[in-house]
């Protein structure tokens, strides 16, 4: 019996059977789903988690501070900086050449002194004032000390930063920044109330002391283009390093009077975000950073022991899976075995007329291959349906907490998995029916 | 060549001797300053002056001084920097505000430096010297500069006060005795031909501060705009002398 007669036979039989098909087709396209929902799902919230831990940058981030360094810095995740250390470009190039390393990205953290807006969130805009700082005021002015830090906005998908509203600044702008919590809290305002920042400017100042002691700032009033969480450096605003440079050639012009005066070192770069090219090659590269002689920190400890326990949920979800995935694999040979016993008659003629026992083995088989074949398409696409809604379900309520939304994990492997997984589990559930079929006498089965 | 052809030709050579002298000529008479560009690009703007010029008399000098009402006039890729300091006379700027000016490289420059030299009894020669070293180094830097001339004084409180026989409510460090308003008025005028005199040799700008002042005498508006020390101008009277300056700048074309 060729694979095509074979194949004929098998349609024949599903489709007089239809509804045993169907329900049979439908327990392992239910164990295919939540084999593929339960895995994405898992998936997207391990991902999330893992960079809400390194604040949205990659794993293997490693902070390196103009600093000299604690000598027992690599044993711990937060290092306590020793005495400044310039952070130069001979310097960001020889840590750019330690091994193990795959990119650097410079930091520059610059003090600044801020006008605080006249007005931020809801109710009326003061009349003739489009911006909420500048114009006459009727409140006192909110002055107060923070930082700005500046970095390569090129590469920021690398560098821990988590936008939570609006966008990030143009590469090289000098006219945008963005917003850190810190700035909401500062104004009373929620993260659910971020996007009302979104839009407005703000007045920046980079000071500098004189030799007759007086200070001078430097303004400029950038958009506020977006909020966002970083932990690159302390500082309420987040800018361009060409933006930060600014700042950071002004106040260092007041030379001795003025830098430290103002808290900022006489340093090219405040400090460097360095990438190792794998999670764990971290501390080997923070060791070789330690030994070339700066401060750094890394959350690899951290990061260590929430992948222990993300592990944990991983095997609970797969042995979840597993269980789902065996009750299928009874299903399809419980309605094997009952097909078998339904059709003795039909072997017996099958035999009768010429047809050899693995014919019939090829039979019982296919019909399985075919139940998991369908039933895993059917499982991988709700699944990934499923997944797909409990995304949409965490987002709306992400977003409504003012909080950036997550990223589905979907995988072509996953699907693939299941649809694979489940058509070899039908074909091993159907093997032990099928081989009482195909050993059936002919005789025997036709007499009944 | 023959006698038409030369005849001709000493038309010609007589019409270009003609338009060499004639360009010479008006190159030597003045200076006009040349029209200040647009910031096409990132551009930082420079205020040199006094007391006004940092805010006194305003509530809020961050958000109230005229310089800073100006910077909010300009294109947001402008930074700003007020090198002003109570009492600096134009000597004093030339010491500590133009040195740091010159370094900045400033595409725009505001100065305001007039009332305390008229104060300190510096003459309108001296005066009209100093402001034109002013200007020509900030022009020198690059700079497109807008120099304000000197308001009318003859109206403010503290004049009037303490211009009394017995003045009662007159501060420490007013000169005394002050001048009659006819000589006041006199020496504003001087001070305001020098300033004419310094931007036109420097290729500056004048910002009549002065015709301001008479309009806002003339419309009632005067006594409003000073604040209650009786010489500075307030909140409104530094946002009109910033609405000045933006027209005089949009005049120009540096605003864009």
């Amino acid at each position: 019996m060729s694979w095509t007669d074979a194949f004929a036979l098998v349609l024949t039989e599903l489709r007089r059977r239809a509804a045993r098909s169907a329900l049979t087709v439908a327990a392992v396209a239910l164990a295919a789903t939540l084999l593929t929902s339960l895995v994405t799902i898992a998936t997207t919230a391990q991902n999330r988690v893992l960079s809400e831990v390194s604040t949205g940058g990659p794993l293997a981030g490693i902070k390196v501070a103009a600093a000299a360094p604690d000598p027992s810095q690599v044993d711990r995740d937060d290092a306590r900086p020793g005495a400044p250390k310039p952070l130069d470009e001979a310097a960001l190039a020889r840590i750019r050449g330690v091994k193990d390393v795959k990119a650097v990205y410079p930091v520059v953290a610059v003090p600044v002194v801020v006008v605080g807006p006249l007005h931020v969130g809801p109710g009326p805009v003061p009349a003739g004032d489009e911006s909420v700082a500048g114009g006459p005021g009727d409140g006192p002015v909110d002055l107060y000390g923070d930082s700005l830090v500046g970095l390569p906005l090129t590469q920021v998908a690398r560098l821990p930063v988590t936008l939570l509203a609006g966008r990030l600044p143009t590469a090289g702008s000098l006219t945008e920044v963005v917003v850190t919590p810190g700035y909401l809290d500062r104004f009373h305002l929620s993260a659910k109330q971020a996007p009302l920042v979104v839009g407005t400017r703000v007045e920046i100042g980079f000071p500098r002391g004189f030799a007759t002691g007086a200070a001078r700032a430097r303004w400029v009033r950038p958009t506020v283009v977006g909020v966002a969480a970083q932990d690159a450096g302390p500082g309420q605003f987040l800018g361009s390093v060409e933006l930060a440079a600014v700042g950071r050639d002004w106040t260092l012009a007041g030379g001795a009077r003025g830098a430290p005066r103002f808290g900022l070192q006489d340093t090219t770069y405040t400090g460097l975000f360095v990438i190792a090219d794998r999670l764990d090659r971290v501390t080997a590269v923070r060791t070789r950073i330690t030994t070339i002689g700066y401060s750094t920190s890394a959350p690899e400890n951290l990061i260590a022991s929430v992948k222990r326990y993300l592990r944990v949920v991983d095997i609970v979800l797969a042995a979840v899976s597993a269980i789902a995935l065996v009750v299928a694999a009874l299903g399809i040979a419980n309605a094997l075995y009952a097909a078998v016993r339904e059709r003795r008659r039909e072997i017996g003629v099958l035999k009768a007329i010429g047809a050899r026992d693995r014919d019939v083995l090829r039979i019982f088989v296919l019909e399985a291959l075919l139940i998991g074949a369908v039933g895993g398409v059917i499982g991988a696409v709700a699944g990934t349906a499923v997944a797909g809604t409990v995304g949409w379900a965490v987002n709306r309520y992400l977003h409504s907490q003012g909080i950036a939304g997550i990223r589905l994990a979907l995988s072509v492997g996953v699907l693939a998995g299941a649809i694979a997984g489940s058509t070899l589990l039908a074909v091993v559930a159907g093997v032990a029916p099928a081989r009482q079929a195909a050993r059936l006498p002919a005789r025997e089965a036709v007499a009944e | 060549m023959s006698d038409r052809y030369r005849s001709v030709a000493v038309a010609v050579a007589v019409a270009i001797a003609a338009a060499v002298v004639l360009s010479a000529c008006s190159g030597s008479r003045s200076n006009p300053a040349p029209a200040p560009q647009p910031f096409a690009r990132p551009g930082l703007y420079v205020a040199v002056g006094a007391s006004e010029t940092i805010g006194d008399g305003t509530t809020e000098p961050l958000r109230e001084a005229w310089p800073q009402l100006l910077f909010g006039a300009m294109p947001l890729s402008v930074s700003f920097v007020n090198l002003g300091f109570q009492g600096a006379t134009t000597a004093d700027a030339i010491a500590r505000q133009v040195p740091v000016a010159e370094t900045l490289h400033p595409t725009v420059a505001t100065v305001w430096l007039n009332v305390n030299d008229l104060i300190n009894g510096v003459n309108a020669p001296d005066f009209e010297a100093h402001l034109r070293v002013i200007l020509e180094r900030l022009r020198a830097a690059g700079a497109a500069v807008y120099v304000a001339n000197t308001p009318a004084l003859d109206h403010l409180p503290i004049y009037l006060a303490c211009s009394q026989a017995a003045p009662t409510a007159c501060p420490a460090g007013v000169p005394d005795p002050l001048p009659p308003p006819a000589v006041l008025n006199r020496m504003v005028d001087d001070y305001n031909a020098a300033t004419g005199r310094a931007a036109a040799a420097s290729g500056a700008i004048v910002v009549d501060l002065h015709a301001a002042s008479l309009a806002a005498r003339a419309d009632g508006s005067e006594s409003r705009l000073i604040s209650n020390d009786g010489f500075h101008p307030n909140a409104a009277g530094a946002r009109r002398i910033s609405d000045t300056f933006v027209a005089v700048l949009r005049a120009t074309g540096a605003l864009g």
